[in-house]
């Protein structure tokens, strides 16, 4: 990413608290203190200042959680170029519907992170739905070319469960889940990571239709469970 | 269907924000989502606990042409965004535009046998609460001050778990404790059913349905309570009122 000048430094111009500085290459200490205020503004912050259209702390927001949701849409979508446009598309819903975001829906707490996570996961997925739609023969050779710059292959990768693990871990709630069959975290991974549907997940699995829906419903009833011991939404 | 059952509308939001309910089922939920706070509020718990688990998803950078693209799209008055390029993995779609002919034959026919003949789609209560012509089931109750005047609303859905608490009247916020609305049933000893914002609406989880709450329940009172968690109604009661079965 390139985010130059007046918006790497700070938010609207016309704020007072935030005023981007005149560019003096002898003063570099006002820059670096505009820099450090600007780090000081949550990411809840920054989407309230976006829905006011202060299109520099928009960009900051951009600046400071692309990476990791493009992390999220091209573990969806593979293809590179595909994911791009997702993120694009979900970064300028962001911006119209900034004010949209709530910190708190009747007591529970929203943190901006799963708001955002929400709105790539939920465009990565339409785009799959239309794209699962084409036929194999169809996909481009630029596709395949475009999915192997990105090095998005499955050895260069974790894998679904390999990441449910990791973020279980990271969770505390890894005995708790660990509970669960491994056929019934491998499904539950497959559906969260890569936006599987029950078929798809079923086809990867070699198992019936009927036994991963269960697996998953399983799955899913037991990380609230567990989710609910540490707290999280209980 | 009828979205009353609690189990089922946990797992139509899990499996929707997973992303493994689809197809007609998912535009029906979606439907559903728009008419019911409580199903808004499960889909969000949804969100918050399933979000935990992207947080292990590894970060990765996107091509430096990506942010000028949603920059040129967004800079400018708000409700001004630029035209959007279709992406070029769309591309494919156009060779396809006479195949959506027969789509849009195809919507249209169905459209045309939706007005015709609606009940076999979604129930006649359902037609007339989206035409307007009914209120969902709720539990309503309009309390008053001692002179009359109407100063809150509560209002929740009969099968839902969201109640609404709205100031429709100007009140003066206390100086010491809180505004506690309790639920008093015709039998029993009354209970505290959530706080009273000063001013505004607000949305709170009740512990159950409406249904199974307020089936019982014949007044409604407001007290002012010093205590952090109050039990039982102990402060002067500053307003009262009915509460009403809306179907």
């Amino acid at each position: 990413m390139d985010i130059r000048g007046d918006q790497a430094l700070g938010c609207a111009k016309n704020d007072k608290y935030y005023q981007t500085p005149t560019f003096m290459p002898w003063r570099p200490e006002i820059h670096i203190l505009a820099r450090m205020k600007l780090d000081t503004l949550s990411l809840q912050e920054l989407i309230g200042r976006a829905a006011q259209g202060d299109h520099p702390c928009f960009a900051q927001l951009y600046a400071r959680t692309h990476t990791h949701l493009f992390g999220v849409a091209i573990r969806i979508l593979g293809n590179g170029q595909a994911a791009e446009d997702v993120l694009q598309e979900a970064y300028v819903s962001i911006w119209k519907n900034a004010s949209g975001y709530r910190s708190d829906v009747g007591g529970q707490s929203i943190q901006p992170m799963t708001w955002l996570i929400a709105i790539v996961r939920n465009k990565a997925l339409d785009a799959l739905r239309v794209r699962t739609r084409r036929k194999e023969s169809e996909l481009s050779q630029d596709d395949a070319l475009a999915e192997e710059s990105m090095g998005t292959n499955a050895g260069a990768n974790p894998s679904a469960l390999q990441l449910l693990d990791q973020a279980t871990q990271a969770l505390h709630i890894e005995v708790c889940m660990s509970a669960l069959e491994g056929s019934y975290r491998q499904s539950l991974a497959l559906a969260y990571y890569q936006g599987l549907s029950h078929t798809e997940v079923a086809a990867q699995m070699g198992a019936p239709l009927g036994s991963v829906k269960a697996w998953i419903r399983r799955g899913l009833d037991k990380l609230k469970s567990c989710l609910a011991l540490q707290g999280v939404v209980a | 269907m009828r979205y009353t059952d609690t189990k089922l509308l946990e797992h139509l939001a899990a499996s929707y924000v997973l992303g493994t309910l689809q197809g007609g089922a998912q535009r029906r939920f979606e439907r559903l989502r728009a008419d019911r706070v409580d199903v808004q509020m499960l889909v969000t718990q949804w969100e918050t606990r399933l979000g935990q688990l992207a947080l292990s998803i590894p970060a990765q950078a996107p091509s430096s042409d990506l942010w000028p693209a949603i920059a040129a799209r967004t800079q400018g008055p708000k409700g001004k965004l630029a035209p959007h390029t279709p992406p070029a993995w769309l591309g494919w779609l156009l060779p396809a535009g006479f195949g959506f002919g027969g789509l849009a034959v195809g919507v249209l026919a169905a459209s045309a046998v939706f007005f015709v003949a609606p009940t076999l789609f979604v129930s006649s209560e359902q037609i007339a609460m989206r035409s307007g012509e009914r209120l969902p089931p709720s539990y309503v109750g309009l309390l008053t001050d001692a002179a009359g005047n109407g100063k809150v609303l509560v209002s929740s859905l009969r099968h839902g778990k969201a109640m609404t608490v709205k100031i429709i009247g100007p009140i003066t916020a206390p100086p010491l404790g809180r505004f506690v609305l309790w639920a008093h049933p015709s039998e029993g000893v009354p209970f505290a059913v959530g706080t009273v914002p000063a001013k505004g609406s607000a949305v709170s989880t009740l512990p159950d349905t409406s249904e199974k709450l307020f089936s019982k329940v014949s007044k409604l009172t407001i007290t002012l309570e010093t205590e952090a968690t109050p039990t039982s109604p102990h402060g002067p009661v500053m307003f009262s009122g009915n509460c009403a079965k809306l179907w």
